[in-house]
C-alpha cells in the first residue's frame, strides 16, 4: 500500500468518526472489492461474502465514535469481517469451528472464479493455489493477508488478534514452506523432460 | 500506520520477513513471493454497478428513514441519547406493568405455575391474568371463569379478584368459580384447606372468613359476600378430573360449562327454562350426548345436531 492510500485512510477515519457519511462511502467504494474476496475465502460463496462485508461497514458505521484514527481503519474493518466469517462458518456448520480448520474446506463453491487475469501461466498459478491451501490456516491467513491484501504486520496482528512477531513466523512459515513445494515442481518438471 | 509502509510498494517481501531468512536465500525467496502473485483464492471481479447497489443497501440499513435527511439527522448526540434512554425506561415499564395472560381453550384444561409456586388448576375456557412483577410487589391475579388454587406460602397475600369480587389468602387451597359472562357476575369460593378472606373489591371492611368445607357467593347486587354455607367440596372441584356435579344449578348456566368443557355450540330453542334449575351427578367422564339425554330427559325436551353442536328444543 502505498503512502497516499495510507494517508487517504486515515483521513477517512477521522471523518467517519464524526459522521462524514461522504466519506464513509468512499471508504466503502475503496474497500468493498477487497473485503469481498477476503471474505469469499472464508465462505467460499460471493453471496454470503456480499451480506458479510455488507454487515461489516453497517457495523462500523454504527460503532463509528468507536474509531481510533491513529490505527489502521483497514485492520480494524478486516477484524470485524474475519470475525464474521468465522460465526458464519461456525453457525452454518452446525459445529464449533476452531478457526483453525476453517479455510481448507471451505473452498468447494463453484462460484469461485480460478481464472487469473493477466497472466498466461495459468497452472503455476493453480499450484500456487493449491499450495497456499496446504499451509497451516494460521499460516495461511497471515500469507495471505500481506501477500494479498497488502496489510502490515500490525495490521494482519490486529485482525487475527496475534502478536505481530508471530505473524511474521507464520508468513516466514508459509514462505518457506511455499519454496520447498516450488522446488519439488521444478525438480519434477525437469526430471519429466 | 508503521515504517514499513514506505517499504512495500506494490507487493514488495515485506522487510521484517526477509530480515528473518538467510541472506542467500532472499533471491529464491523473492522470487516465491512474485510467482504467486496471481494465486491469490478468490479472484471474483466486483463491478462498479455490485458496487454502488451494495451501499445502498448498506445504507438503507443505517438509515431507516432514507430519501429524505431524517429528523433525528438534526438533533445534537446527547439529545438523542436521551431520548433513547427515556424510550428504554418507558418500554421496560410498560413490559413490567403489561399483564401476562393464561388461558385455557375449550374442550381442554390445564395447570399454570405461577412464578411463586403456586398451582392453579384452570377449568375450560378460563383466563388468569397476572402482571410480570408477580411474587416481586404483591401476588394479585385476576380470573375470569374457574379455577382450583393451591397456593404457596409467601411474604405477599395471595388475591383473586373477579367479577369485582376479592379473595384474599396467605397459603392454602381453594376454588373461585366467576365467569365474566355470568348474568349474576357471581363469584362463589370453596375452601378446601385454610382459610380464605372474601370480600367485594372496593368494601374490603365487609369481609367474611371461610373456612375448609364452606363456601360463600356474591354478586355486585349484595353488600357482603352470603353467610358461608357448608358444602361438599368434592362436588364442587369435580371438573378438576372431569366430572360434572350440577346442584341445584340453572339450566342455562349448566349449558354454558357444557359448551366450555366439549368445546361445543349448544343452543337453547325454548322459552322460559333457562332460570330452571337441575341437579345432576357425573361420577366418571361422559359422553356430551349422554348428558344432554338426560337433561332432555328430565326437562321433557329434546335436542338435536348441528353443524357445530346441538339445538334443544321442545
Amino acid at each position: 500500500m502505498n503512502r497516499k492510500t495510507e494517508q487517504q485512510i486515515k483521513t477517512w477515519a477521522w471523518k467517519i468518526r464524526k459522521s462524514d457519511r461522504k466519506a464513509f462511502d468512499e471508504f466503502f467504494r475503496w474497500g468493498y472489492p477487497m473485503l469481498v474476496r477476503f471474505a469469499a475465502g472464508y465462505t467460499g460463496q460471493k453471496s454470503s461474502a456480499c451480506d458479510i462485508v455488507q454487515d461489516a461497514f453497517v457495523i462500523l458505521w454504527q460503532k463509528r465514535s468507536e474509531i481510533d484514527p491513529n490505527r489502521s481503519l483497514k485492520a480494524y474493518l478486516y477484524r470485524i469481517v474475519r470475525n464474521l466469517c468465522l460465526n458464519h462458518l461456525r453457525d452454518s456448520s452446525g459445529t464449533v469451528v476452531d478457526s483453525e480448520l476453517v479455510q481448507g474446506e471451505a473452498f468447494s463453491s463453484d462460484e469461485l472464479s480460478i481464472e487469473s487475469p493477466g497472466n498466461s501461466n495459468g497452472s503455476l498459478d493453480q499450484k500456487f493455489r493449491e499450495w497456499i491451501y496446504a499451509l497451516p490456516d494460521r499460516q495461511q491467513e497471515a500469507f495471505e493477508l500481506s501477500r494479498f491484501d497488502g496489510l502490515e504486520h500490525d495490521e494482519i496482528a490486529d485482525v487475527m488478534e496475534i502478536s505481530p512477531k508471530t505473524v511474521n513466523n507464520h508468513i516466514v512459515a508459509a514462505l518457506r514452506q511455499l519454496r520447498t513445494f516450488y522446488d519439488e515442481y521444478q525438480k519434477n518438471i525437469n526430471n519429466d523432460l | 500506520m508503521t515504517q514499513t509502509g514506505k517499504n512495500q510498494k506494490n507487493g514488495a517481501v515485506p522487510k521484517e520477513v526477509l530480515e528473518q531468512l538467510n541472506e542467500n536465500d532472499h533471491t529464491d525467496m523473492i522470487s516465491v513471493w512474485k510467482k504467486s502473485e496471481y494465486a491469490r483464492p478468490s479472484q471474483m471481479e466486483i463491478s462498479p454497478k455490485e458496487i454502488e447497489n451494495a451501499l445502498s443497501k448498506v445504507h438503507r440499513r443505517i438509515e431507516p428513514h432514507s430519501g429524505k435527511k431524517s429528523i433525528v439527522g438534526n438533533i445534537p448526540q446527547y439529545a438523542r441519547y436521551l431520548v433513547a434512554v427515556v424510550a428504554l425506561i418507558a418500554v421496560t415499564f410498560l413490559f413490567f406493568f403489561l399483564p401476562r395472560t393464561a388461558s385455557v381453550p375449550y374442550g381442554e384444561m390445564a395447570t399454570l405455575e405461577l412464578p411463586d409456586g403456586t398451582l392453579v388448576e384452570m377449568n375450560s375456557g378460563t383466563t388468569l391474568r397476572y402482571n410480570r412483577l408477580y411474587r416481586f410487589t404483591d401476588r394479585t391475579v385476576e380470573l375470569n371463569g374457574e379455577a382450583y388454587f393451591n397456593v404457596a406460602s409467601h411474604g405477599h397475600p395471595f388475591i383473586v379478584e373477579a367479577n369485582g369480587a376479592s379473595i384474599e389468602v396467605t397459603g392454602t387451597e381453594f376454588n373461585v368459580r366467576s365467569w365474566r359472562g355470568d348474568q349474576q357476575m357471581e363469584t362463589t369460593v370453596s375452601v378446601s384447606e385454610g382459610e380464605v378472606l372474601f370480600y367485594p373489591k372496593k368494601l374490603k371492611e365487609n369481609q367474611i372468613t371461610l373456612r375448609a368445607g364452606e363456601s360463600s357467593r356474591w354478586n355486585p347486587r349484595l353488600t357482603e359476600p352470603a353467610n358461608p354455607e357448608p358444602v361438599t367440596i368434592e362436588d364442587i372441584t369435580a371438573w378438576r378430573n372431569q366430572r360434572f356435579v350440577f346442584r341445584d344449578q340453572t339450566l342455562i348456566s349448566i349449558l354454558y360449562e357444557l359448551e366450555r368443557r366439549y368445546n361445543a355450540t349448544i343452543e337453547l330453542d325454548v322459552d322460559g327454562v333457562e332460570q330452571s334449575t337441575l341437579t345432576a351427578y357425573y361420577s366418571e367422564q361422559v359422553q356430551l350426548e349422554s348428558v344432554l339425554d338426560d337433561i332432555c330427559t328430565v326437562k321433557g325436551l329434546r335436542y338435536t345436531r348441528t353443524t357445530t353442536g346441538y339445538r334443544i328444543f321442545k
